[in-house]
């Protein structure tokens, strides 16, 4: 039973751990596009996905998603759920910097500032980590909700 | 003994929920910051225009491609290219220099001997999209080059205007 109990306090580290990285993450990541959604509107045009047309109320309104998302990712309830969004966004954004780096197409990255210099194949590897760390707190969260359930 | 995964998750808020609030909550922190900042509404400006309206506002005179074409034949104008190198060397206008506005200050010491207050300068970008001209243009008239034009439609219009790139 004693070992049941250092596994779910070890589960839940993790899952507070990965939460907390990843709202850090996508806070941090808001801040300046709120600050200077302009700068914002012209990495998203870099990146030739989204139509010129809307740009920028993508520029406007994604920064409010990461910070929502951030924060719904500290509600415990809301968590996996948020882990989720915030994972496949990780991939998104990681699949979009990786299809224009193949085709030779220089980008900012845009991740943290607009003046962080082209994405590179580090940014992409970045994501998938971080998306990584989202689904392993998600299983750890799933986990230790059973573990609970046996205690 | 191995928990039931799957079931654990059900003690949670559905996907659908927190999506849905998360959705409305980033709708609300935008309506919000534009009421709080209405300078952010700028950005909802169609860029093309954006552009030819900040160059208006700056002064800066916008020629078009016939003009570009005069321009290059009766010569006499230096024409900057404000795109990375990169994109320069993959294709630039005739006689285009590369000026790269990210670098400006490296770019502006390299082509200092071809520069001087009375030197007619015309700048461009990749197209009406692209602002990095227009900022160009206003550097170089900041650093005491009294004509500056811009060529607003970019490299695009000029290919578009199935003319020929070096």
């Amino acid at each position: 039973m004693n070992h049941l109990k250092n596994k779910t306090k070890l589960l839940l580290a993790l899952e507070w751990a990965g939460a907390a990285l990843l709202c850090l993450v996508f806070l941090a990541a808001s801040i300046y596009k709120v600050a200077d959604p302009d700068a914002f509107s012209k990495v998203i045009l870099g990146y030739q996905v989204v139509p010129a047309a809307f740009v920028g109320w993508v520029a406007l309104f994604m920064p409010w998603v990461e910070i929502s998302m951030g924060l719904a990712i500290l509600i415990p309830k809301a968590r996996n759920a948020a882990l989720l969004m915030a994972a496949g966004l990780l991939i998104l954004f990681a699949s979009l910097t990786g299809w224009n780096l193949l085709h030779g197409v220089e980008v900012p990255c845009g991740c943290f500032s607009n003046a962080g210099g082209a994405a590179t194949w580090w940014s992409v590897a970045r994501n998938v980590m971080l998306a990584s760390v989202g689904m392993l707190a998600i299983y750890g969260r799933a986990r230790r909700m059973a573990q609970k359930s046996i205690l | 003994m191995q928990g039931d995964v799957s079931g654990a998750i059900c003690h949670d808020w559905s996907l659908v929920r927190v999506w849905s609030g998360i959705f409305c909550a980033s709708l609300l922190g935008m309506a919000v910051s534009l009421f709080i900042n209405p300078h952010g509404r700028e950005v909802l400006r169609p860029r093309d225009e954006k552009v030819v309206g900040e160059a208006s506002k700056a002064g800066v005179a916008i020629v078009s491609v016939e003009d570009v074409q005069k321009i290059i034949g009766e010569g006499g104008w230096v024409i900057f290219d404000a795109r990375l190198l990169k994109e320069y060397d993959a294709g630039h206008l005739p006689s285009a220099l590369s000026f790269p506005y990210a670098q400006r200050d490296e770019a502006f010491k390299e082509w200092a001997s071809i520069l001087n207050s009375e030197q007619k300068v015309l700048v461009y970008c990749s197209s009406k999209l692209c602002d990095d001209g227009l900022h160009l243009a206003v550097f170089l008239r900041d650093m005491g080059i009294k004509q500056v034009d811009l060529f607003v439609d970019g490299l695009d219009g000029w290919k578009k205007a199935g003319l020929l790139v070096e």
